[in-house]
């Protein structure tokens, strides 16, 4: 048993911690450490502990009775944080969530309250009856984080529907994760999630209003994140006074359509890893403080945003919009700068490049004076181009945004190697920065592999960053 | 004894050991302890913060004086400059090496932050003990946190035995 945590210590993180750190605790261990320190631990109040351990992975915590009698009643005064395994048919080992066997013995050990339980059913079998029981012990009441549903390969297309108590918690919960399973309007549910702030639906289907449903009953939720959700309508329309952030993902290749129907606080709509071979339609209604867009496809045939009735274009563009991620193949630059056209006082702009070779097709840069690109006069400031590899096209979208946006402060090429001085002139001349349109612009390289689908998917909830497509 | 200067109203925070720090009242606002304070008017002379010595006191300003708002009182030529976004990120790289310090202060800091009602301090000082205790061997732990086991053999044995579902 020792050898074994003794094996995880070495290969944990802590052993590469930052210096200073490292060495006060070798320190201690060979001695000589300040021993006015004492008991440190003991100078904490239990609540702070409790939070400490509430914090820990469900057999961390555990095992923290055993480290002293000071310890020993604390796991119970802490709230629980109960990760239960999927029900698998073979046992696995998991150093930190328990499996379903262990759950009856936590739940009679702990008063609760809990702050988060997880949890993935293989199937709607026995553990059904077994899952609706654990919600009702007081272990689980006044949960905060809730991560349920069911395994994605027992899922079939949604059918299955969570047992009735799930939301037992409702009035409490403020992070939910709901995967694989379905929400029906034959059974009229009422919800009523007064506190909750994250909402994360994978793999959920829809019939009828349920998806209104759901989202009426959320009377605090900034942040929803959408991951193959499937409304039978074909349509998913979110009306909420509250939400600031919409995730939406959807790969399933069939047909689509998002509608913010009215969502006056919504200030970003990500959209990972939006390929250009989604169908997925976007229609804004209201949303008067939408700024930030993105990442999607500039030149899918597929991908379709619309304002209103009709589609986004310069005679139909948006003009709250600061922020724009875009991915482009390097087929169809000019698709890109007819996207521009869309967003007329466009702050930043991230260009993803996604195919690496060259083609044959040349590219013709729509800088007609006749018909400027507003943006480009007033508002864009910074662009920063990722896999830039100078292939022609590139340069010739890079050498555009240098030569005409007039207000332009930085460009970012994110490249794979480290450039030298020379190679940097040589860049400098081709984009002719001699001749940039704006004088305070600079031009900077940098050797980085940025991607910006994974790093959109990993921070949807995150609204503390101010600019979600910004690589850290 | 809030006084005025350059336009920013200034709250006098008192550690025990006598040490007084004037600090911006947006700054000490960081904190939801003093915070409520100020806005119940309890503010009016030094504020005395107890059991946080003069040592810890000024690394929670500092804290504070870096975490303040830049929108707020810290003056608007700040937040033109530089892009919030940047701001985030700058300010995770400072909280990292703001952390690197012994085990005596990080834990005095957890007392403070916890006292004080800073969340983002409490957060970010309670990580580093909740990623020992979740990485490390049960030695390695009491280790870090100077904690001795004081079990008889048998008494372990049974917290072992009642609690199989953790050491497994």
């Amino acid at each position: 048993m020792e050898k074994e945590e003794e094996e995880a210590a070495a290969a944990g993180p802590a052993r590469n911690e930052e210096e200073s750190h490292g060495t006060a605790w070798k320190r201690t261990r060979s001695g000589d450490y300040d021993v006015n320190a004492g008991d440190l631990i003991s100078h904490l109040a239990d609540v702070l502990l409790g939070t400490i351990i509430s914090l820990l992975p469900t057999k961390d915590g555990g095992r923290t009775q055993i480290l002293s009698r000071r310890w020993r009643h604390l796991w119970r005064s802490a709230p629980l944080n109960l990760e239960v395994l999927a029900f698998l048919p073979v046992p696995v080992f998991d150093r930190y969530a328990v499996p379903t066997s262990a759950v009856s013995k936590i739940i009679s050990q702990h008063p609760g309250p809990a702050r988060r339980f997880s949890f993935l059913f293989l199937g709607a079998g026995d553990l059904y009856a077994a899952v609706e029981s654990w919600f009702d012990s007081p272990a689980l009441a006044n949960l905060q984080e809730l991560d349920i549903g069911y395994e994605y390969l027992s899922a079939s297309k949604g059918r299955y529907q969570l047992p009735q108590s799930t939301f037992r918690s409702a009035s409490t919960l403020l992070v939910a994760k709901i995967r694989n399973c379905g929400f029906s309007d034959t059974v009229p549910q009422s919800f009523n999630f007064p506190l909750l702030k994250e909402l994360s639906l994978h793999c959920v289907s829809f019939s009828g209003d349920a998806f209104q449903s759901l989202l009426s009953g959320c009377h605090a939720l900034e942040s929803l994140y959408m991951l193959q959700v499937h409304a039978t309508a074909g349509c998913l329309r979110v009306c909420s006074p509250t939400l600031r952030s919409i995730g939406f993902r959807h790969n399933s290749g069939e047909k689509t359509e998002l509608v913010l129907e009215d969502a006056p606080r919504l200030e970003r709509l990500l959209l990972p890893y939006c390929h250009w071979n989604h169908c997925v339609t976007i229609r804004v209604i209201r949303a008067p403080k939408l700024e930030i867009l993105g990442p999607f496809s500039a030149d899918s045939c597929k991908f379709r945003i619309f304002q209103g009735m009709s589609p986004v274009s310069s005679a139909n563009s948006i003009s709250t919009m600061k922020v724009l991620a875009l991915t482009c193949s390097a087929l169809q630059l000019d698709a890109l700068l007819g996207v521009l056209r869309w967003f007329p006082c466009l702050e930043k702009l991230y260009v993803s490049f996604h195919e690496y070779y060259q083609t044959y097709k040349t590219f013709e840069p729509q800088d007609d004076p006749l018909y400027p690109i507003e943006c480009l006069e007033t508002h864009l400031k910074k662009v920063m181009l990722t896999l830039y590899m100078s292939y022609e096209k590139q340069v010739h979208l890079a050498r555009l945004f240098v030569l005409n946006a007039k207000v332009l402060k930085k460009i970012e090429f994110l490249v794979w190697n480290d450039y030298s001085d020379e190679l940097v002139a040589h860049q400098h001349s081709l984009l002719q920065v001699e001749n940039r349109a704006s004088r305070d612009a600079q031009f900077e390289f940098r050797n980085s592999l940025f991607f910006i689908d994974k790093h959109v998917e990993d921070h949807i909830h995150d609204l503390s960053v101010a600019d979600p497509f910004r690589q850290p | 004894m809030a006084t005025r200067e350059a336009g920013k109203k200034m709250i006098m925070l008192k550690s025990p050991d006598g040490m007084e720090f004037e600090v911006e009242e947006a700054v000490a606002m960081e904190s939801q302890t003093i915070r409520k304070m100020i806005e119940d008017d309890c503010a009016d002379t030094a504020i005395l913060i107890p059991n946080i010595n003069s040592k810890i006191l000024s690394r929670v300003i500092e804290y504070c004086n870096k975490h303040v708002p830049t929108t707020g009182a810290t003056g608007a030529a700040a937040s033109d400059t530089v892009a919030p976004a940047a701001l985030a990120e700058d300010l995770k790289i400072w909280d990292a090496e703001f952390i690197k310090v012994n085990r005596a202060t990080r834990f005095n800091l957890i007392q403070a932050a916890s006292y004080l009602n800073i969340k983002g301090l409490l957060d970010l000082t309670s990580q580093t003990t909740i990623d020992t205790i979740s990485d490390n061997s049960l030695e390695e732990i009491r280790s870090f946190l100077s904690t001795k086991n004081d079990y008889l053999p048998e008494e372990e044995q049974t917290i072992r035995r009642e609690n199989q579902w953790a050491f497994q």
